[in-house]
């Protein structure tokens, strides 16, 4: 029994290490490179960027040709980003490339959309509250009951009470049968809070694929199948609801397409960008009544894809590729692997391993020449072999376990 | 008659330091034998080997028959322990721990551990930690008493106990042992008394055994001679069958199982001139400081 | 004889057994009185939509309990046998050692697991006519790590306290703590679900650590 638990204990102290030495490594000498704030202009068609220097005091504003504006021609490059300070100058523009233009208009068409996959990849409570979109106040308020999809239907549940709301459900329910709905339901997206301008409810697809939006109007539901292409299968939906009512939401596909769905005429259509994976990579969009500047970034790079506003193709695209490496690059040479159990991209714990490197071989060898120097003098045993096997494989964080563990 | 206890080569180093080296003894059956020996000498170390509680340098034990470091459950029903300064679970009360231990033991006898508490005036609900150290040696003596074991293994009983409860305590086990033919495995650095309670006994010094008898025949044999000499000279010249010759104020002294011929011709070989050369018989605890010495 | 030595075990721990299940009680109490406050102050929908877009509970405060609790079991029923070794008196007894320290360990983690079970009893019973069944296992799911740590408290105090030599303690208090900080290293609800069954299975088998220390204890290792 003690012999097995020399073993376990061994191998615990080893995942230990595996997981702080390259934590407390990191800590130490990782700096995260931040990439210049970037936005398409559509006055000097490129993108313009603001550089910030180590000590981030010192901004330097440039187009990606290199060519250096102040503030304040910054700020006229941009118009539709910075139209508040244009406004508060008086240098607001009566017109933009042709297009009359108003304070109250940019803000209107203006909108930021941002994605996580932080946000996406977590266990969230399957349980949805479905505002009133037509309600006779000018606030949205919160419902008292929220909904749940089960395997062939919906349920209200009255919040009070934590009952099932059977009239509803039932009049829901037959809407669904009405419409075809096939359960279970496979994804669906909302935005439940009272916070926003306006309620489109839900957008879902059920188990073919097919694609609805929901909305609860004066108490009845509201439900709409999307005819859309049949070889697009959707995987991941958002709910818009932006000020300027031009879309009801976006979506990507099993083949990481970008759509928008546009309002009011539902039709689903395809955005000219590279190919986006929401459950590996963030995305932000700032979005213009001109354009869009895309911007989707993993842990190496950042793209950057200015997309015409009216048609979503492509006008420019540009990237950079981040330095969010040890710079030293020590690292692979000291820790054939890291372990970790959290990540920025989920909210889930699991172990897992990352950052394999061959490099760390050559160290390795040379700790499994030291730990059989040091031992020689022991007998050899099974125990003995797998710590040797161990440091020829894990190096360091077996090596120190075997230390430590000495009689 | 076999032994109860055997060591063969006995070593053990604690790191570099050696504790002693090729210990060889065994215990019979039905004597009460005491390992004596100054503190430092390995005595508690013999008996946390012999009971299962360090794994020695070198060199086997066995008890009655069973290798010492897989002895067989049944076996160790056999043999009762008290451990060094009468450490017993003192969180309980004199009811809990006897309801405790008789659950483990077959032979177990309730009455011969009351027979013993009905002597201490202690509460039955009075827990042992509350008890003075000469009521929690009582405790602990009559628990191995009704354990009705084969072999008890005493490490140092007399630590910490005043002289009436040390008297107790032996009377009271000597007369167990030998009503009961109890083979005794026992230590102390307390010498005073044991020549009431041991049968045999082994005298340790550091590193080695320095005899193993019989009490009767150590007591018989062992004699101290005495003698007065010129102040000039300092000090005795070694010879093998004395133990700690010494000389102060023009008083000689000197220990050996020699008989007054022996040390007559010694002084004469060495041409010290001296008189009044007297035996005298000795007690166990003057044996012990006439072998292992004063220092 | 096995229900002897689980007799001295109960001896040992039975105050602190009902001081751990009143701090427990305590706590639920507490945080419940939180949850009954939010109904009666706001209404239950704003219980509900908390519990639906954040990653609290309304149980944070009994975070440490669990932990606290295996931690002092394990102090109180491994610190009497160390003082003055007196381990070796276990030791002695007829019966196989591994039995002995097993039964011994078993019957610490099976209190905890009871205190533990019976928390969670009352924490459903009180929050099932209040909330969803999906809320009520988004709260469990996020609690259970704390639980899992308590157990895990209490088998490496345990392996720590029988541990003979202080250096080796020291190495052992250290795993335990980096062991432990997994149990709390994300604050996001439901982040365990995957592995939970998983850390616990580890947990229950990292309890018989202890059967090192007292290995080491054994061979006198000092």
């Amino acid at each position: 029994m003690s012999k097995t638990y020399k073993i376990i204990y061994y191998i615990l102290l080893t995942a230990i290490l595996a997981w702080l030495l390259p934590w407390f490594y990191n800590l130490a000498t990782l700096k995260k490179e931040r990439t210049p704030f970037t936005l398409y202009s559509e006055i000097i068609e490129d993108f313009a960027m603001i550089n910030v220097n180590q000590n981030e005091k010192d901004l330097r504003y440039t187009d990606r040709k290199g060519d250096i504006y102040t503030e304040r021609q910054f700020d006229s490059i941009l118009p539709m980003f910075y139209y508040r300070q244009l406004v508060t100058d008086n240098r607001l523009p009566d017109t933009i490339r042709g297009v009359p233009v108003t304070a109250s208009k940019i803000r209107r068409e203006n909108f930021i959309f941002r994605t996580r996959p932080l946000d996406i990849n977590v266990h969230h409570p399957e349980l949805y509250s479905l505002l009133e979109s037509r309600s006779k106040r000018v606030d949205l308020t919160m419902p008292d009951d929220v909904f749940r999809l089960t395997k062939n239907g919906i349920e209200f549940i009255d919040m009070e009470s934590n009952q099932v709301n059977k009239e509803k459900s039932a009049l829901f329910q037959s809407v669904f049968q009405q419409k075809e709905v096939a359960f279970p339901i496979r994804t669906i997206a909302g935005n439940p809070t009272n916070r926003k301008e306006y309620d489109e409810g839900y957008l879902f697809t059920d188990n073919e694929g097919k694609l609805f939006h929901l909305k609860q109007m004066q108490g009845r539901p509201f439900l709409r199948p999307i005819s859309i292409d049949a070889d697009v299968q959707i995987s991941q939906i958002w709910v818009t609801e932006f000020l300027n009512r031009k879309y009801f939401g976006f979506l990507t596909d099993v083949n990481n397409q970008f759509y928008v769905l546009t309002a009011p005429d539902y039709s689903l259509v395809k955005v000219e960008i590279p190919p986006f994976n929401p459950k590996k990579e963030n995305m932000t969009i700032f979005g213009n009544m001109f354009s869009w500047t895309v911007v989707q970034s993993d842990k190496k790079d950042e793209i950057l894809t200015a997309i015409d506003a009216k048609t979503l193709t492509a006008i420019d695209s540009m990237a950079y590729h981040n330095a969010d490496k040890d710079k030293t690059g020590l690292a692979s040479y000291l820790f054939p692997l890291q372990l970790s159990f959290t990540s920025t991209k989920d909210k889930f714990f699991y172990p897992r391993l990352k950052d394999f490197s061959y490099r760390a071989l050559a160290l390795n060898l040379v700790l499994l020449v030291v730990y059989v120097l040091l031992f020689r003098k022991t007998k050899f045993s099974t125990t003995k072999l797998f710590k040797s096997l161990s440091i020829a494989v894990l190096g360091v964080f077996a090596f120190i376990p075997a230390l430590l563990m000495r009689e | 008659m076999n032994p109860v206890i055997t060591c063969t080569n006995l070593t053990h180093h604690y790191g570099k330091r050696l504790i002693y080296e090729n210990l060889n003894f065994s215990v019979p059956e039905g004597r009460i034998l005491g390992l004596l020996g100054k503190n430092g000498t390995g005595k508690t170390t013999t008996i946390n080997i012999l009971n299962g509680y360090l794994k020695p340098s070198g060199g086997e034990c066995t008890i009655f028959g069973e290798n010492i470091r897989h002895i067989n459950p049944i076996t160790k029903q056999r043999i009762a322990l008290l451990i060094e300064g009468h450490v017993q679970y003192s969180f309980m009360n004199i009811e809990q721990i006897e309801r405790f231990y008789a659950s483990f033991y077959p032979k177990w006898k309730k009455e011969a551990y009351y027979e013993l508490m009905d002597l201490l005036k202690v509460a039955p609900r009075q827990r042992i930690a509350n008890m003075s150290c000469g009521q929690r040696s009582q405790v602990a003596l009559g628990l191995i008493m009704a354990q009705n074991a084969d072999l008890l293994i005493l490490d140092d009983f007399s630590l910490g106990l005043d002289p009436g409860y040390r008297r107790l305590f032996i009377e009271y086990l000597r007369e167990y042992a030998k009503s009961e033919q109890k083979t005794v495995f026992l230590t102390s650095h307390i010498i005073q008394d044991m020549e009431k309670l041991i049968d045999d006994c082994i005298i340790l010094d550091y590193g080695k055994i320095l005899i193993q008898k019989s009490v009767s025949e150590l007591m018989d044999t062992f004699k101290k001679f005495t003698f007065k000499i010129d102040d000039a000279q300092p000090s005795l010249p070694a010879d093998n069958e004395f133990y700690n010759p010494a000389v102060y104020r023009g008083n000689g002294e000197l220990f050996t199982f020699q008989n007054k011929e022996y040390v007559e011709q010694y002084l004469h070989k060495h041409d010290i001139e001296h008189s009044q050369l007297m035996s005298e018989s000795l007690n166990l605890e003057d044996i012990f400081i006439g072998l292992t010495g004063k220092y | 004889m096995i229900k002897a030595i689980l007799y001295k075990e109960w001896i040992k721990i039975r105050y602190l057994f009902l001081l751990a299940a009143v701090i427990l009680m305590a706590f639920t109490a507490y945080c419940q009185l939180r949850i009954g406050n939010v109904i009666s102050l706001r209404s239950a929908a704003h219980l509900w939509e908390i519990l639906l877009t954040r990653d609290n509970t309304f149980y944070e405060a009994m975070r440490y309990v669990p932990l606290f609790s295996g931690v002092l079991l394990a102090l109180f029923q491994f610190v009497p046998e160390m003082q003055q070794k007196r381990l070796k008196l276990c030791l002695h007894l007829p019966l196989p050692q591994n039995k002995i320290i097993g039964s011994m360990l078993g019957f610490g983690v099976s209190l905890l697991i009871i205190l533990f079970v019976v928390t969670y009893l009352i924490i459903f019973l009180y929050l099932n006519p209040i909330l969803a069944p999906e809320l009520i296992s988004r709260v469990m799911l996020t609690m259970l790590p704390w639980f899992v740590a308590g157990i895990a408290g209490y088998a490496f105090v345990a392996f720590t306290v029988l541990e003979p030599t202080w250096k080796r303690r020291l190495l052992n208090i250290l795993a335990g703590v980096a062991f432990i900080r997994i149990f709390y290293l994300s604050g996001y609800a439901e982040a365990y679900n995957q592995v939970i069954v998983w850390l616990l299975i580890i947990t229950l088998a990292l309890a018989g650590l202890s059967f090192l220390s007292v290995s080491r204890f054994k061979d006198g290792v000092q």
